[in-house]
């Protein structure tokens, strides 16, 4: 009865596999441990740890230095936050703030985009009513890194409807931790950008929901979106063209359907009345050019919808007619908008837009955005140390999506192209371009492990003649290699559970093993670079300034806040302070104080008039300090301590705007000497050496001796001794100068006290007067100089919103 | 063949072919469009003084007639495939819902 | 006119008594045989020690005796205090008091606490600290100038007695003394100037006295210093100091340089670049900071008895100017907090120092008890202005921690001394806020269930819901066929058994129950196919096929049974066509099985 023995077992196997998951199921019949309920869990726990790591990476700064805000653009925020915190909403939004720009004054309510007062405010709101007592400096310091983690979920899901789970998992990841986004929302950097990018992404989030499905309702929420974008950031032009582009590649690709017609109509009408209603936006939706190509696809979309419908009801010669009317009227209204421009209704593309255009454009025509660093083209050298591996491999992603195009994906490929170009064009714009490479790379990464971690299942489950789910164990492959992002640890012990699997199976197995150990320690690579990115170059407040010692130790120069405070408490409520408009939002935010010009550059001239004072001789300037009803003066001075970002490097852009207003009184070619070189010495030009700007800075710094080697006077920032010592100041007197010399404060004299006993005003003579102006003049000394570098010293790291 | 004629076959089918749910609201949308008209030229021979209120007046016809183009794409059964689980029911509580959300904007934008 | 005199009258007269009762005389009886006082101008303040040997040479017992201060230097009084001068030192109670006569000047009274019999003596000692009395001569002087300051004071011994015998005295902080008063016989040596003895000088006698003398020491005033103590039961209390510092000496006049402040050591010698703060020896976790931040110059040194911090404050104070500093720790309870059962007594201090010989303007000292305390009784040191208590909100409070309000002018170092405060706080109150946030969380996660169960009814979502139904009657059909899958096992057991034993009896009876079971599944996944039909026909579809498939299978096993029974177990067939015949009905079994299998991975 042999083959009847060798039958029963036989049989038994035939059905074996068909039990195996009767079995699995009753075990997994509760609800966590199904397969659906498993790979949530996965999702959210990835997600969980995307914004934990996330956050956690973004607090350098406050580790290193304390809870404060950075930079100089978010101290206005701070400062308007705080304001609104303060008076309400209501006050807020009419707010008059005399104390920048004397004495013209601002409209902050109308010339802000309120957003991010409006979501810090609200929080410190909820938590106050919860009787949670947390200061509105540390809503506004944390705020950034919170939303990173919203970023990353929202990157999520706009890389889940666009490819897939995993790879919108990857993507989270790669958002969470890229230098490209943690440069602008570290702790403490409480800007506009911080809180835009989560509304970007959501925003594209939901418009490729309402593509896909058609619906009115996720339509709506995508121009809700839209509107929380446009109150939080200028950025969402970008938003506002981007979307009408891909319509309009939807429509020449011949993709037209009626679910695109439905989401588009929409949004633009409900998102072109929201964005009205932020009071800085205004009306401009329907008066500028660059929101008139949506109203355009807008309108074009309608044409189609309705020739597509009549074609349905009509036969082609019958057709003609109607196709006659709708080019006819395309083209008339086609006229009308260019007759709009030309009249000036429709105002043509500002200044700025054209610089995005031709990169020239803002050198010839507007220095001041030409002197910010950030407006400068990218270099090749901060693709890739802002993104590291993710620019290499985010063209095949790009590549996957256009293999396998539809409606969604010519969307992320519309963005990938226009985002990249930005990027190139000024590094600020980097900003946007970061959370598409992340997408893009999500999907190849995800393309490639798919691709090398399934077959191997597949082999897997033939060999153990099981066929456990698929899919899970995908997820399971793909959670793991990514953990590497969090802990090595994790990574070493997924790789020797790898290895046994393939083990054995040849060639193949080792190398699918081979690639996946090489894509892991490429991860792993970047999360070094990462990490390392954020901790040097992305982490320094900026207002506090830390130097290293031989020996490791740390000592903080604080001369910043030291000049501020004593700001703040030694000169009166209503002084004012004249300063290069970098440091007008640090001086209004923590010194409290009046400012003639601050980073919110709106008026050139009065910035040119600063410049002009700060460029022409003592007595010049002061008629213009008179005439302004300057206080004191602000300088910063790096020389002592060898600080390259000070108003010396700067000198030159307050020359070159001063001169594009008042081209008469100051000449650029003026402050270089003969062979066309920028220096202190005394080979320098002597327009520069008797420049207000110079002598501030400079002012008794002759006489002091920083070592033994160098001269008395030595300026360690430009390596060379100065050229102009022992001045006297006739028009200005030292009021404070911080420990480190890098703030000088300067006192403007009243009429009656310069530098002489006061005389009575009927003894006072013409003659008197006039010999006091000259006797300010002290003749130059000449003097060898020091071999050194004279030209303009740049500064060290790219500097945010502040002039090179 | 005149373009009198082509209407006329356009309204023949028209009639013959659009079910009744659809005519209503081919009614309403005539009627927004009117509206739009009329609003249009009254501010061409009065001015757009109030300009806001123009806007909100005016937008607030367009987005109405979107919104009920919209509803009507939705609605006719001959699109049924194209919006996979959008019943007529739920195109029109989006409906509603988009309604209600101009309508609070356009009453804040009105001033 | 008569009953409006009388009315005059009486109250004149109620006035009188009024004044009376609350005033005192001037007993003539008592002399003070003997006056050593000595002034001490060192700091900012004006301490004077006045060593009094009193005399009754009256013939009535003496309970108390008066202390006069001048009206020119009753603002400046900050602190006074009497103690004998035996062994004992014992102190002695002070108040503040009026005189008939003297409406003008100021009287202590000295209650003694034996009354001093009739030709005896008694010595005693009165302390008084002044703030605000030296005055900067010039006002204004440059960075380089020295300060220097004027006393104005009296060569005497103010006392409305007459007083015998009496020397004064003066330390100053260095010999350079600009100017003094030079009323014989006065002595200058090195920093000291000794004025008298004089003798029998009569009550209430002046006798101006002015220095002027260098004197660089800080001149910082506290114009406001708001003290807060936040108590938690959970062993923590929470110090916070907001000081508003002025450098109250001569003001700077012209400019401030940095060069010569950093080169010169003569340069702002009166400018205060630091001073030490002594807080309790238990602190930690202090923080020093203002509004713009950490002020990161300061550094903390742990002492045997005490935390001394050294601070710095962002730039030097140089007459005139002013900061403005928080300053926070954390002390333990158990060393300021008793308690027995549910009362509580906390014992701090009212004012903690802040720097050497101080002076604040203004205290505002703020006490915030646990939420829920009652029944608060205060017992200061010394008289202080209580302000209405307030409700302050912190984390997890519901009806907000009272806030004990104090306040007083005027204070030194001398005033550095314990308050007493006892409250009643039910013990039970301190597991409030942890079930607060667990009843919170606990609803959180409550709701995040009920929004879960509740998603898909809410959601008149049609598709995801008949996908749902139709994922529920898969998984119904799957079971059924899981049933009859088991019911194939079975029936292959019983056919192995059959070949082995060839017992048709015992198969059949077997196979009856088997097949009831197969027939039982086999309906319930038609029936629940029927249903699908409408739902989704792709779905029915392929259940049909799965049943076709599944019917083909019973064929099968139907062949292989009909094999067993009509040729294997009457012997009619040989053993290789038997093999061949079974194999190629398993081969069958095996591809329909797959096809099954296939079918059921897809509904999944």
């Amino acid at each position: 009865m042999l083959p009847s023995k060798a039958n029963a077992p036989h049989a038994k196997k035939v059905l074996f596999p068909d039990k195996q998951p009767t079995n699995s199921r009753q075990v997994k019949s509760s609800t966590l441990t199904n397969a659906a309920g498993l790979s949530s869990l996965i999702t959210f726990t990835v997600l969980l740890l995307a914004w934990i790591s996330g956050f956690a990476s973004r607090l350098f700064a406050v580790i290193r230095f304390e809870s404060i805000i950075h930079e100089f653009d978010p101290w206005f925020n701070y400062r308007a936050t705080a304001y609104m915190v303060q008076h309400g909403f209501y006050n807020f939004l009419n707010w008059f703030d005399e104390r920048a720009w004397y004495p013209l004054g601002r409209i902050v309510g109308g010339t802000v985009y309120p957003g991010l007062m409006i979501t810090s405010g609200s929080i410190h709101h909820i938590l106050h009513s919860l009787n949670i007592p947390v200061h509105i400096r540390d809503i506004c310091v944390f705020l950034a890194p919170v939303f990173s983690g919203l970023t990353a979920i929202s990157t999520y899901f706009l890389t889940k409807e666009l490819w897939s789970a995993g790879a919108g998992l990857f993507a989270a990841c790669f958002i969470a931790i890229v230098p490209g986004y943690i440069s602008r929302s570290v702790a403490g950097s409480y800007d506009n950008e911080g809180i835009a990018i989560f509304a970007l992404q959501f925003t594209y989030y939901l418009w490729v929901k309402s593509v896909k499905t058609g619906s009115i309702f996720w339509a709506v929420l995508t121009a809700l979106s839209y509107f929380y974008m446009v109150s939080a950031w200028g950025g969402y032009v970008f938003i506002i063209n981007l979307i009408p582009l891909h319509v309009f590649a939807l429509l020449v690709m011949n993709r037209y359907s009626n679910r695109l017609f439905t989401s588009y109509t929409t949004f633009y009408i409900l998102g072109l009345l929201l964005s009205m209603q932020i009071p800085f936006v205004g009306f401009q939706p329907i008066r500028t050019s660059e929101h008139m190509a949506a109203g355009g696809v807008f309108g074009l979309l309608i044409f189609v919808a309705v020739f597509r419908y009549l074609r349905t009801m009509l036969t082609k010669s019958e057709m003609k007619y109607f196709g006659g009317f709708v080019t006819l009227t395309a083209a008339a209204l086609l006229l009308i908008l260019v007759i709009l421009t030309y009249s000036g209704l429709v105002a043509p593309w500002s200044g700025r837009f054209y610089s995005l255009w031709d990169t020239g454009y803002a050198k010839i025509h507007i220095p001041i955005i030409a002197s910010v660093s950030e407006h400068q083209p990218t270099t090749w050298f901060s693709f890739f140390f802002d993104l590291h591996i993710l620019v290499t491999t985010f063209p095949v992603g790009l590549w996957y999506c256009i293999k396998h195009i539809n409606d969604e994906r010519v969307f992320v490929v519309l963005y990938a192209i226009s985002a990249v170009y930005f990027a190139g064009v000024m590094v600020r714009l980097m900003l946007t371009l970061t959370p598409v490479v992340c997408m893009l790379a999500g999907v190849a990464f995800s393309g490639l492990l798919e691709l090398f971690l399934k077959e191997e299942d597949k082999d897997g489950s033939d060999r153990e003649g099981g066929e456990g789910s698929e899919e899970e164990s995908e997820e399971e492959t793909e959670r793991s290699s990514r953990r590497a992002l969090y802990d090595e640890a994790g990574k070493l012990r997924r790789m020797k559970h790898e290895r046994p699997k393939g083990s054995g199976d040849g060639l193949g197995a080792n190398l699918r093993n081979g690639v996946v150990i090489g894509i892991s320690m490429l991860l792993m690579m970047f999360t070094v670079h990462c990490t390392w990115v954020t901790s040097n170059a992305y982490s320094s407040p900026s207002i506090v300034l830390a130097s290293y010692s031989n020996d490791g130790g740390r000592s903080i120069l604080d001369d910043f806040r030291e000049a501020y405070y004593w700001l703040a408490q030694n000169t009166p409520n209503d002084a004012r302070v004249m300063s290069w408009w970098d440091y007008g939002y640090q001086i209004a935010g923590m010194a409290n104080r009046t400012t003639l010009v601050d980073n919110n550059t709106w008026n050139n001239s009065h910035i040119a008039l600063v410049g002009k004072a700060m460029s022409s001789n003592e007595s010049a300037a002061y008629d213009i300090m008179t005439s302004l009803d300057v206080d004191y003066v602000l300088v910063i001075f790096g020389g002592m301590i060898g600080y390259s970002g000070d108003d010396i490097n700067k000198f030159l852009w307050m020359v070159r705007i001063a001169e594009g207003e008042h081209p008469q009184d100051i000449r650029e070619s003026d402050y270089f000497t003969e062979r066309g070189e920028f220096r202190v010495d005394s080979e320098g030009s002597p327009t520069l050496l008797n420049s207000l700007m110079y002598k501030l800075s400079y002012y008794r710094f002759g006489e002091v001796k920083i070592d033994y080697r160098s001269p008395a006077g030595f300026d360690r920032t430009r390596n060379a001794e100065i050229g102009n010592k022992n001045f006297q100041l006739t028009y200005l007197d030292e009021a404070y100068t911080t420990e480190h010399w890098l703030v000088r404060i300067y006192r403007v004299k009243k009429p009656e006290e310069f530098n002489r006993p006061r005389i009575p005003i009927a003894e006072r003579t013409i003659n008197r007067r006039t010999s006091s102006f000259l006797s300010k003049k002290t003749a130059r000394r000449k003097k060898g100089l020091i071999k050194g570098r004279p030209t303009v010293v740049k500064g060290q790291k790219p500097q945010k919103k502040s002039t090179t | 063949m005149s373009v009198v004629a082509v209407l006329g076959k356009f309204w023949q089918e028209y009639t013959k072919n659009t079910p009744k749910k659809l005519k209503i609201i081919d009614a309403y949308l005539f009627y927004i469009f009117l509206t739009g008209v009329t609003q249009f030229v009254y501010c061409c021979l009065v001015g757009t003084f109030p300009f806001n209120s123009f806007l909100s007046g005016f937008i607030s016809c367009v987005s109405c007639f979107v919104l009920g183009v919209c509803l009507r794409l939705q609605v006719n059964p001959q699109n049924k495939s194209q919006f996979h689980g959008i019943s007529p029911e739920r195109g029109f509580a989006d409906f509603i819902f988009a309604h209600i959300i101009l309508h609070i904007v356009v009453m804040n934008f009105i001033g | 006119m008569a009953r409006g005199i009388i009315r005059g009258f009486i109250i004149l007269l109620s006035v009188c008594c009024i004044v009376s009762a609350n005033s005192e005389t001037i007993n003539n009886d008592l002399v003070i045989k003997n006056v050593e006082r000595s002034i001490d101008l060192q700091s900012q303040l004006t301490k004077i020690v006045n060593k009094l040997t009193v005399e009754n040479t009256g013939k009535n017992p003496v309970k108390s005796l008066l202390f006069a201060i001048e009206q020119k230097h009753k603002d400046g009084l900050s602190y006074i205090a009497a103690q004998t001068r035996d062994t004992s030192r014992s102190a002695l109670k002070i108040s503040e008091t009026k005189v008939q006569n003297h409406p003008d000047k100021l009287f202590y009274k000295i209650e003694l606490k034996d009354a001093l019999s009739p030709g005896r003596s008694l010595a005693i000692e009165v302390e008084t600290v002044s703030s605000n009395e030296l005055v900067p001569h010039p006002k204004e002087i440059t960075q380089k100038e020295k300060q220097l300051v004027r006393y104005f004071g009296n060569v005497y011994f103010y006392s409305p007695y007459t007083v015998a015998k009496q020397t004064s005295v003066i330390t100053l902080p260095s010999r350079n003394v600009e100017n003094y008063t030079k009323f014989k016989p006065v002595v200058q040596s090195d920093s000291t100037i000794t004025y008298g003895p004089y003798e029998k000088v009569a009550p209430f006698s002046v006798e101006d006295l002015i220095l002027h003398f260098e004197n660089n020491n800080k001149f910082l005033t506290i114009k406001k210093l708001e003290r807060v103590i936040e108590i938690s039961h959970w062993g923590n209390i929470a110090i916070e100091e907001t000081i508003d510092l002025y450098h109250t000496g001569a003001l700077l006049k012209g400019s401030f340089s940095r060069y010569e402040y950093a080169r010169e050591s003569k340069s702002g010698q009166s400018s205060v670049q630091n001073f030490n703060t002594i807080l309790p020896a238990a602190a930690s976790d202090v923080y020093y900071r203002d509004e713009i931040g950490n002020i990161s110059t300061s550094h903390m040194r742990i002492r045997k008895d005490a935390v001394e911090l050294n601070l710095r404050p962002r730039f030097p104070l140089f007459g005139g100017w002013k900061t403005h500093y928080v300053i926070g720790y954390n002390v333990p309870s158990y060393e300021y907090l008793f308690n027995s059962g549910d009362e509580y007594l906390l014992r701090m201090r009212l004012l903690d120092h802040v720097f050497d010989d101080m002076v604040v303007e203004e205290l505002v000292t703020k006490i915030i008890l646990p939420e829920g305390s009652h029944s608060v009784k205060l017992n200061a040191p010394y008289s202080v202005t209580r302000l209405p208590d307030t409700l302050h909100y912190t984390y997890l409070d519901t009806k907000g921690r009272p806030v004990i309000t104090i306040t007083k002018n005027n204070l030194v170092e001398n005033h550095i001394q314990d308050f007493q405060l006892r409250y009643t706080f039910p013990r039970l109150l301190m597991l409030q806020e942890p079930l607060l946030v667990v009843i919170a969380l606990y609803l959180l996660f409550l709701l995040v269930i009920v929004y879960v169960r509740l998603d898909f009814s809410i959601n008149k979502d049609e598709v995801s819901e008949s996908k749902l139904r139709i994922a529920g009657r898969c998984e119904k059909i799957l079971a059924a066929q899981d049933r009859r899958v088991n019911s194939y096992n079975d029936l292959d057991d019983q056919l192995s058994e059959l070949k082995a034993n060839k017992n048709t009896n015992t198969f059949q009876a077997a196979v009856k129950s088997i097949n009831q079971e197969y027939k039982t599944a086999t309906n319930t996944i038609s029936e629940l196919s029927l249903k699908l039909k409408g739902e989704s026909g792709d779905v029915y579809e392929r259940i049909q096929e799965l049943q076709k498939l599944d019917k083909a299978l019973k064929e099968l096993y139907n062949q292989q049974q009909a094999l067993y029974f009509d040729k294997l177990i009457p012997g009619r067939i040989g053993r290789q066509p038997f093999v061949d015949a079974e194999s190629v009905i398993i081969k069958k079994k095996e591809e329909t099985v797959e096809k099954i299998n296939s079918i059921v991975k897809s509904l999944q």
